[in-house]
């Protein structure tokens, strides 16, 4: 099992470096240079290539990257703004807190209502209980999640003034957010969650535990439902990931201080180091939830861990 | 040798039209999704044939006099914040959002595919080609298009290659596992051994057998898609105005939720509808191309 764990952890440094790569290669074909965007129009040819110089910038590309990434291993430093000339990790630290709990209350809020009501739907399949919250499943999964967050902005914001519309300092701000957010996540949820669970029932070790004389509830939550909750929990692994990414939209929505608006600000302002930096934390974070679900994952799965405890575990 | 071929020929258009027969067939008997394709076919028609009724010239002309009125025999679902007319930016924003949809998945589908095929097909490549894919999946796929987006700069261009590298891993995968399943069949072996060379056993004999996968899995990305660009439009990283998008306008309305609010109303519809449609052909395709995995 140990086995197992260390070379998951393992294989994860590769992909890292292969991410951080990739979007430092991406990002190094942004037009213009740090200089000519840190001294603006008036600086002199002879200013910006001091300073170009100064900043690294006329190094070989490959000699940047590596000089960038030992940086961030070793001195947590991921260079400064253009703009601002403050240490990008400063203001990293300052807002992965947010985009971390968006995406954590929004994924919980999606399992406690998807979950449970995929497991009624497909107890229950063919009959209103199914149908009902299927029906309304599907339409909840095709909500954009800025469209659900503007009406949700409208009706509990500007008209019945319950909660906030901007701002991330008290948790009454993340309400609407999390909603907008957790509810088209709870109805895909939903939908995975019956899906398996439907599958499951149709399998022959069910069919062994009725015939056998299991009563019908010990055969749903006990034989099937523990069987069915595996695969759902590599989903909540993967849709955690990709909800700190769709939260761009509510970010932007509700004027969130988290690491995408960092992102869309540093575009916007073609402050390249701010979006490179929020991108790669935030993909960092998402890898590091993966490895730690596919572990979770090693430890329910009986299957997975069979097949590592029988050599030295 | 000619009649060889013949045979073989004839042989494979009979299978082929009782094939896609039988699955329309199946298809047809599932109403949900005979729903979701009538009405996805009457708003892809109203959309695309706007052009014939409305000019584009009433999305872009601006009557500020006029501004956020109400419905009316002239502006059927009223004017925005500009004066123009919502119906017709409606029914071209939807032009944009389905057609960047569209033709992002084709692209996706194509390098994601053809990687995924080279992958299953060739060991040498398979372990280079699906680690860079590990890698271009371990990126959000919105992250992913707002990297390059700033990098290459907003425009429709830019847009649509940026979704569709997003999107990429997910095509490649599925290809990868549908082709490895039909890899180790017989007949391919055979085919093999009487000298078929690797294309054609690619094209004539790998390829139709997964058909029906790649066709569900472009349905149900297609939906993922516009959904993306959408949302890149939504946070101004996407089609600029005035050019419409569903959600460009959106992201207009936001603006004015206080005074108008009822532009939100239509664009978000548009996505929710479409979004849905699709889903509900991906699901009866799903289920008419392999009715085993009928939920």
């Amino acid at each position: 099992m140990i086995r197992y764990v260390v070379k998951r952890v393992i294989l994860i440094i590769p992909i890292l470096l292969g991410v951080s790569f990739l979007v430092f290669a991406i990002l190094s074909f942004t037009p213009g240079d740090p200089a000519s965007t840190i001294l603006g129009n008036g600086a002199t040819e002879e200013a910006i290539k001091q300073l170009n110089h100064e900043l690294g910038y006329d190094l070989p590309f490959l000699q940047r990257y590596v000089i960038y990434i030992t940086d961030i291993v070793t001195k947590f430093d991921f260079g400064f703004s253009y703009r601002t000339r403050l240490p990008i990790a400063n203001e990293l630290v300052s807002r992965l807190p947010i985009s971390l709990k968006l995406a954590s209350l929004s994924i919980i809020l999606a399992c406690l209502i998807g979950i449970p009501v995929g497991i009624m739907t497909a107890v229950k399949q063919y009959t209103m209980f199914d149908t009902v919250p299927t029906i309304t499943a599907l339409i909840f999964a095709a909500f954009p999640t800025f469209w659900l967050g503007m009406l949700l902005l409208y009706a509990f914001s500007l008209k019945l003034g319950i909660f906030p519309s901007y701002g991330a300092s008290t948790w009454v701000h993340f309400v609407l957010p999390v909603i907008g957010l957790g509810l088209p996540e709870a109805a895909t949820m939903m939908r995975f969650t019956r899906s398996s669970m439907l599958e499951t029932v149709r399998q022959d070790y069910i069919r062994t535990a009725r015939s056998k004389g299991a009563p019908e509830r010990s055969v749903i939550w006990k034989h099937a439902l523990k069987n069915a909750l595996i695969p759902i929990v590599t989903i909540i692994g993967v849709d955690f990931a990709a909800l700190m990414g769709d939260a761009c939209a509510t970010e932007v929505l509700y004027s969130l201080p988290g690491l995408c608006t960092m992102i869309i600000n540093g575009i916007r302002q073609k402050d390249v180091p701010s979006v490179m930096g929020a991108t790669l934390l935030l993909t960092a974070f998402c890898s590091l939830v993966v490895l730690l679900v596919d572990i979770v994952y090693a430890f329910i799965d009986p299957r997975i861990k069979a097949k590592y405890s029988g050599s030295r575990g | 040798m000619e009649e060889n071929l013949m045979e073989e020929n004839l042989d494979v258009d009979f299978r082929k039209q009782s094939n896609a027969k039988e699955i329309w067939r199946r298809f047809k008997k599932n109403r949900s999704a005979m729903i979701g394709l009538v009405l996805f076919v009457f708003m892809f028609a109203a959309c695309f044939i706007a052009p014939l009724f409305v000019p584009y010239t009433s999305v872009t002309r601006q009557d500020t006099k006029n501004k956020f009125a109400p419905p009316s025999v002239a502006h059927i679902a009223g004017t925005d914040n500009f004066g123009r007319d919502e119906m017709a930016r409606i029914l071209y924003g939807g032009r944009m959002t389905m057609s960047i949809g569209f033709i992002a998945a084709a692209i996706s589908l194509l390098v994601g595919g053809s990687l995924g095929m080279m992958a299953s097909f060739y060991d040498k490549a398979d372990n280079l080609i699906m680690r860079f894919i590990d890698i271009l999946a371990s990126i959000p796929p919105i992250l992913m298009a707002l990297a390059i987006v700033s990098a290459m700069g907003t425009n429709l261009r830019n847009v649509v290659i940026a979704i569709s590298i997003s999107r990429m891993p997910a095509f490649c995968r599925v290809v990868r596992a549908a082709v490895m399943g039909i890899v180790d069949q017989e007949y391919i072996e055979a085919a093999r051994a009487g000298g078929t060379g690797d294309f054609r056993i690619l094209t004539k004999h790998v390829l139709p057998n997964c058909l029906g996968t790649i066709i569900v899995q472009t349905t149900m990305n297609m939906s993922l898609l516009m959904l993306a660009a959408a949302s890149l439009s939504f946070i101004g990283m996407g089609v600029q105005p005035p050019a419409p998008e569903w959600g460009s306008m959106l992201s207009e309305a936001r603006e004015y939720m206080r005074s108008a609010p009822s532009l939100m109303i239509l664009p978000g519809l548009g996505i929710v509808l479409v979004t849905t449609q699709l889903n509900l052909i991906g699901d009866g395709l799903r289920d008419a191309f392999d009715p085993r995995l009928k939920t």
